[in-house]
C-alpha cells in the first residue's frame, strides 16, 4: 500500500493560500528532498502531513488512513518528525529526550532506557546519554534529535531542514545519519541544499520534489539531467554545474551581475 | 552566584532533606506525658501538622505540573491565576453563605474549584491558542489575578461584619484546627488528586519540549492538558477552602526540586509532593515560633520569604 498519498491538497492561513493543490505519492522506503525556496510551503506540507493543521480541501494518507483522523499514538507509529530547532530549553538529560520519543510503546522503565541508549548508539551520542541537552553543541544536538527521530520507529520520517546552521563536516554527519535512521523507513527531507542529497544513499532512487508558491513545480528523479535547467527556473538564477553523474555538484553562478 | 554546578546540587538536596527535620522533630521532641500535654498533642499539634503536609503538598505538586504545562519556571498557580480564581470562588462561598459555620468545607472547595476553573482556563486558553509568547500569557495571567482580587476586595467591602471576620482571617491563610473533621475531608480528595497528577508525569515530560513535538509523538495534547489543568485547580480550590490562599510554595518547592534533582518531570513530580509538606509545615512552625501570643498566619510568613525568593530565582534564571 502506498505509504503517503497527499491528493488535491489545499491549506490556506487566513486569506493566503499556502499549499495549493498538491498531490503526491510516497511509496515504502522511498527517499524524498522537498527543495523550494523560502515561503514556498515546505514546512507547512510537513505540519500537514502530521496532522498539525487543517486542510480545506484534498486529502492526507497514511497508508490508507486519513491522518486527521488517527488517534495521536497510531499516527506516532506512522510519522516521526525532525522540526527545524528540535531541542526544547528544557535542561534534562539527552536520554530523558530519547525516552520521550518513546512514548508510543508504553514501555517500562528498563525497556525504554535500553531503547534509547541504542538509539543514541547507533547515532554515535552514547557517550552524551547523561548530558544535558542545554549543555550540548549544535551539531551534538542534532545528532540526539536524529536518535530522537530513529528511537520512535515510525514508518515514514519527517526531516525539516536538519542541517541548518551547521559546519560543513558536521552536515554531511547529519545526513549520513539520517539515511542511517532510514533504513527501514520512507524519509522526506526538506532542504536548501541539494548537493548533500546524494549522502542519503542511490541517486537513482531518491527523489526530488520542488515546491514553488505552494505548488509542485517539479518531481524528478535525483539523477535527472534536466535538474540543474529545472533549478535556475525555480529558485531564478543562473547554475553552474561541476563533475558528473556520480559526483555532480550544482552551485548557483557567482558573479558581478548577480541579482541583489 | 551559579548553581548549576555539582557542588551547588549537592548543598540544595542537603537543604531539602534538612527541611524535613523541623516538622519531624516538633512531632517527635513534643511533651504528651500529662492529660492536657496529650490532648493538646493529639487534638492540636498533630492535626495542624497533617493539615500543613496536605495542603504542601498539594500547593508544591500543583506548582510543578502549572510550571511544566506553561512551559515556563515562573508559571505558578498564584501567577496563572489558579489561586486567585479558588480565592474568590471561596470568598462568594464565604460571604453569601454567612461564614463557615453554615457552609462547611465541601461547599465552599466546590466554589474555589469553579472559580479557579475559570480563571485558569482563560490563562491556558490564551496559552494554547499558540499565538503569545509566554511572557504574554504570564501578563494575562497576573491580569486575571488583579481582576480577581479586585473583585474579591469588593466582595469583602458588602459583606456583614461576622462574614467579614471569617473571611478576613481566612484570606490569610492558617493551618490552625481543632481535630480532624476537615482532614477526612479533604485527604481522600487531595491523594486522588495528587495519584492523577503523578501519573501525567510522562505526559508533561513530553509536552515540555513543545505542544507539535508531543503532538507528533503520540501525545493526546488537549486531553494532558485538560486533565491536568483540571486536576490541578481541584487540588488548589481545595487546599485553598481549607487553608486560605498560601502563595509561593508552588513557586519556590519546585524550584528548589529542579536545582537538586534536575529537570525530569518523573523527579520533579513526587519531589515537590515531599518538598511542599515539610516547607508549609516548616513555614508554619516559623510563625509560632516568631510571636507565640500573636502567631504570625502562614500564609504571611510564606510571602515574606517567598517574594526575596522569587526575585533571586529571576537573577539566578538569567545569570546561568
Amino acid at each position: 500500500m502506498t505509504q503517503l498519498d497527499i491528493q488535491g491538497l489545499v491549506v490556506s492561513r487566513g486569506s493566503r493560500q499556502i499549499l495549493d493543490n498538491i498531490t503526491l505519492r510516497v511509496e515504502n522506503l522511498e527517499r524524498v528532498a522537498v527543495i523550494g525556496p523560502n515561503g514556498a510551503g515546505k514546512t507547512t506540507l510537513m505540519r500537514a502531513i502530521l496532522g498539525l493543521l487543517p486542510a480545506d480541501s484534498g486529502s492526507i494518507l497514511l497508508d490508507g488512513f486519513p491522518t486527521l483522523k488517527l488517534t495521536p499514538l497510531k499516527r506516532a507509529a506512522k510519522v516521526a518528525w525532525l522540526p527545524q530547532q528540535a531541542l526544547a530549553e528544557e535542561p534534562i538529560s539527552a536520554i530523558e529526550y530519547i525516552r520521550a520519543a518513546r512514548f508510543r510503546f508504553g514501555e517500562g522503565d528498563l525497556a525504554a532506557r535500553d531503547a534509547a541508549l541504542s538509539a543514541l548508539k547507533i547515532m554515535g551520542a552514547d557517550e552524551w546519554a547523561n548530558r544535558l541537552i542545554t549543555q550540548l553543541s549544535g551539531g551534538e544536538q542534532q545528532r540526539v534529535a536524529l536518535a530522537a527521530l530513529f528511537a520512535q520507529e515510525a514508518s515514514l520520517l519527517l526531516a525539516d531542514e536538519p542541517a541548518n546552521h551547521l559546519d560543513p563536516a558536521q552536515q554531511a554527519s547529519v545526513w549520513r545519519l539520517l539515511a542511517r535512521a532510514a533504513t527501514s523507513s520512507s524519509i522526506i527531507v526538506i532542504t536548501h541544499d541539494i548537493n548533500l542529497v546524494p549522502l542519503l544513499g542511490d541517486l537513482s532512487k531518491t527523489r526530488i520534489v520542488a515546491l514553488n508558491q505552494g505548488r509542485i513545480a517539479f518531481d524528478l528523479v535525483a539523477n535527472d539531467s534536466s535538474l540543474p535547467n529545472r533549478l535556475r527556473e525555480l529558485y531564478g538564477i543562473e547554475m553552474q554545474v561541476y563533475g558528473d553523474g556520480g559526483q555532480r555538484v550544482i552551485l548557483p553562478k557567482v558573479s558581478s551581475e548577480c541579482p541583489v | 552566584m551559579r548553581l548549576d554546578g555539582v557542588k551547588s546540587h549537592w548543598v540544595v538536596r542537603v537543604a531539602l532533606f534538612a527541611i524535613w527535620l523541623g516538622p519531624l522533630l516538633g512531632l517527635l521532641c513534643a511533651p504528651r506525658s500529662s492529660n492536657i500535654d496529650s490532648f493538646v498533642y493529639w487534638q492540636l499539634r498533630v492535626p495542624r501538622v497533617t493539615t500543613g503536609m496536605l495542603v504542601g503538598a498539594s500547593l508544591g505538586l500543583a506548582g510543578a505540573v502549572t510550571q511544566a504545562l506553561f512551559r515556563n519556571p515562573l508559571a505558578t498557580p498564584s501567577t496563572t491565576g489558579t489561586l486567585a480564581g479558588a480565592t474568590l470562588g471561596a470568598l462568594c462561598a464565604l460571604v453569601w453563605g454567612a461564614g463557615t459555620a453554615s457552609l462547611g468545607l465541601p461547599a465552599i472547595a466546590l466554589s474555589a474549584f469553579v472559580g479557579a476553573l475559570l480563571t485558569s482556563a482563560i490563562v491556558l486558553g490564551a496559552a494554547a491558542s499558540g499565538r503569545l509568547r509566554t511572557q504574554d500569557v504570564l501578563l494575562i495571567g497576573i491580569a486575571v489575578t488583579l481582576a480577581a482580587s479586585s473583585a474579591a476586595t469588593v466582595l469583602e467591602d458588602i459583606a456583614d461584619t461576622p462574614a467579614l471576620v471569617a473571611a478576613s482571617r481566612w484570606s490569610l491563610g492558617h493551618l490552625s484546627q481543632v481535630g480532624y473533621g476537615q482532614i477526612r475531608i479533604a485527604a481522600p480528595i487531595l491523594a486522588v488528586c495528587w495519584l492523577i497528577l503523578l501519573s501525567q508525569a510522562r505526559a508533561l515530560q513530553i509536552l515540555v519540549l513543545g505542544e507539535d513535538v508531543a503532538h507528533s509523538r503520540g501525545l493526546n495534547v488537549r486531553k494532558a492538558r485538560v486533565i491536568s489543568l483540571s486536576v490541578c485547580s481541584l487540588a488548589v480550590a481545595v487546599a485553598v477552602a481549607w487553608c486560605g490562599p498560601i502563595a509561593f510554595v508552588g513557586l519556590i518547592v519546585p524550584a528548589l526540586v529542579r536545582l537538586a534533582f534536575g529537570a525530569n518531570q518523573r523527579v520533579v513530580l513526587p519531589g515537590s509532593l515531599v518538598t511542599g509538606a515539610a516547607l508549609l509545615t516548616l513555614c508554619d512552625a516559623l510563625g509560632q515560633l516568631i510571636s507565640a501570643r500573636h502567631e504570625v498566619p502562614v500564609g504571611v510568613v510564606t510571602a515574606a520569604l517567598g517574594a526575596p525568593a522569587l526575585v533571586a530565582l529571576i537573577v539566578l534564571r538569567n545569570s546561568s
